[in-house]
C-alpha cells in the first residue's frame, strides 16, 4: 500500500484530541474514534483500496474524495473495518454527477441522504431492516450513515453556515441508513430491480427533501393502502427539475402490516407501480399536488420496518437521482 | 513523549488547490464604468434582490448598465445565448444560491 497522505497531528490524550477535532470543525458535534494511521490502513486493506483511489468529485467545490479520506471519516464515525466497503459504495453513489452533492448538501431546505442497503452484506455486518431500522440502536446503520455524513462535511465541505446553507437542517443528517428486509418481503429486492445480481450487495443513496408517513390501519386490501400512500404523498408533491429531467425518484418504504395485504393479493412491485404512478403523477388539483416522475420505474418500493403500526413511509426527493452502487469486497 | 499520545489524521480534503486552471480571474479594482451581469436562479424573489443589489452598487460606483439573466432552472447553468451575452457584454457578473 502506498503511504497515507493526510496531515498527521499528535495529541497528548483522547480528551485533547476530541476537543481539537471539535474546535477545528471536524466532527458532527459528537465524539469520534481517533483516525490513527494504523486503523485507516486496516480499513483500506479490507476494501482492497490504495489511499489515493479516487471515489468521486464535487467540481463546484474543487473537491476530490479519495479512499484515504473516506476511510479516515469512517474510522471517526465508529465503523468496523468490515463496514468500509459499504461506505465506499455510498460515497461513490453520492458523488455521481446526478447524486448532485453540491445542491443536496448546500440547499436551504436541509435535505438528507438516505442510504438503503441490499444483499447478503446486511446479514454479514448486521444492518437492521426490521423494527426500529430508521432509528438508533444498530451499530452498522448508525456508523455507516454517519460516515457518509462526515465525508460530506469534512471532505465535501458541507459545513453549516459555510457551504451547508440549511435554514433548519434535520436530525436525519446525523445518520440515515437501513437495509431492505428482503427475507420478509414478497417482492423482488430493490437492487435486483435496478439490474444487480441477487447475490450481490449494493448501497443506494437517495436524497430526501421530506419524509412523510402513510398511516392506515383500516384498509384491508392493497388498493386502500395505496390510496392512503397517494393521498399522503400528494399533500407534499414533488417538483420537477429540468436538469434531472424525467428521472426523479420517489422511495416508498412499505412496513410489514401493509406488506402482508400485498402478499395475500399476490401483487408485485410492478403491479403496485401500475396503480400508484398515474395517480401520483396526475396534474395538481383537488386531489393534491403532482409528483413529477417520468416513468413508473422511478418509483422505488422497499420493504422495511417492524410489526405494530400499519405504516408506509414516503421519502420525497431533493434535486438528485437515487444512485445504486455495488459493494465490492475483495476475496468475498 | 507521553505514553497516552495519539497520532491521528486530518479528515478534510485540505485547502483549496488554487493551481486549478479554473482559478478565479482577477477582480476589477473599481466598478466605475462597469456593466454588471445579474444572474438570477429563479427561486423566490431572486430577481428583485438582484435589482436591489444593483441599485446599491450604483450608489457606490459609476456603473453604466446591467445585463439581467434568469436561469430556466436552479440546477442548470444559463442557456448558451445568455452565456454569450454575459461573456461579451458584462464587466463583472453576480450570481447566488437560495430563494
Amino acid at each position: 500500500m502506498t503511504p497515507l497522505e493526510a496531515e498527521r497531528h499528535a495529541f497528548s490524550d483522547y480528551d485533547t484530541l476530541l476537543d481539537a477535532y471539535y474546535e477545528r470543525g471536524w466532527t458532527d458535534g459528537m465524539p469520534v474514534v481517533p483516525p490513527t494511521p494504523e486503523k485507516v490502513e486496516e480499513f483500506l486493506g479490507v476494501a482492497g483500496l490504495e489511499p489515493n483511489e479516487v471515489l468521486g468529485h464535487v467540481p463546484t467545490r474543487e473537491v476530490t474524495c479519495t479512499a484515504e479520506q473516506a476511510a479516515i471519516n469512517a474510522v471517526m464515525a465508529g465503523c468496523k473495518p468490515e463496514y468500509f466497503p459499504v461506505v465506499v459504495a455510498a460515497v461513490r453513489a453520492h458523488l455521481e454527477e446526478k447524486g448532485n452533492c453540491h445542491s443536496t448538501t448546500g440547499t436551504l431546505s436541509g435535505a438528507s441522504q438516505c442510504l438503503i442497503i441490499n444483499g447478503p452484506v446486511r446479514g454479514e455486518i448486521g444492518v437492521a431492516s426490521q423494527a426500529g431500522c430508521f432509528g438508533p440502536g444498530f451499530r452498522a446503520n448508525a456508523t455507516i450513515g454517519r460516515a457518509l455524513r462526515l465525508v460530506i462535511r469534512n471532505v465535501c465541505r458541507a459545513i453549516p453556515g459555510f457551504l451547508d446553507r440549511a435554514s433548519f437542517s434535520t436530525p436525519a443528517r446525523y445518520s440515515f441508513c437501513f437495509g431492505e428486509d428482503e427475507e420478509e418481503s414478497p417482492w423482488t429486492p430493490l437492487h435486483v430491480e435496478r439490474g444487480f445480481p441477487a447475490e450481490s450487495s449494493t448501497a443506494t443513496v437517495h436524497s430526501v427533501m421530506n419524509m412523510t408517513v402513510a398511516s392506515d390501519s383500516r384498509s384491508r386490501d392493497p388498493e386502500g393502502i395505496m390510496d392512503s400512500i397517494i393521498k399522503e404523498a400528494r399533500l407534499r408533491g414533488a417538483g420537477g427539475d429540468r436538469w434531472l429531467g424525467e428521472e426523479l425518484n420517489v422511495v416508498v418504504v412499505v412496513g410489514p402490516e401493509h406488506r402482508r395485504y400485498f402478499a395475500d393479493a399476490g401483487m408485485s412491485k410492478a403491479e403496485m407501480r401500475d396503480y400508484l404512478w398515474p395517480r401520483l403523477t396526475a396534474p395538481s388539483g383537488e386531489s393534491g399536488r403532482r409528483l413529477r416522475m417520468g416513468k413508473p420505474e422511478n418509483l422505488l418500493i422497499v420493504s422495511a420496518g417492524g410489526p405494530g403500526m400499519a405504516e408506509s413511509w414516503i421519502l420525497l426527493p431533493h434535486l438528485a437521482l437515487a444512485i445504486t452502487k455495488q459493494i465490492e469486497t475483495p476475496g468475498r | 513523549m507521553a505514553s497516552n499520545e495519539i497520532v491521528a489524521l486530518d479528515p478534510t480534503s485540505g485547502p483549496l488547490d488554487r493551481k486549478d486552471p479554473r482559478a478565479f480571474p482577477d477582480r476589477p479594482e473599481t466598478l466605475n464604468g462597469a456593466v454588471v451581469g445579474l444572474v438570477a436562479n429563479g427561486l423566490g424573489e431572486g430577481q428583485k434582490m438582484m435589482d436591489a443589489l444593483y441599485e446599491e452598487l450604483a450608489k457606490e460606483a459609476e456603473v453604466v448598465g446591467a445585463v439581467r439573466v434568469l436561469k430556466r432552472s436552479v440546477s442548470i447553468p444559463p442557456d448558451p445565448p445568455d452565456w454569450e451575452r454575459l461573456l461579451s457584454e458584462v464587466t463583472v457578473a453576480i450570481t447566488g444560491m437560495g430563494g
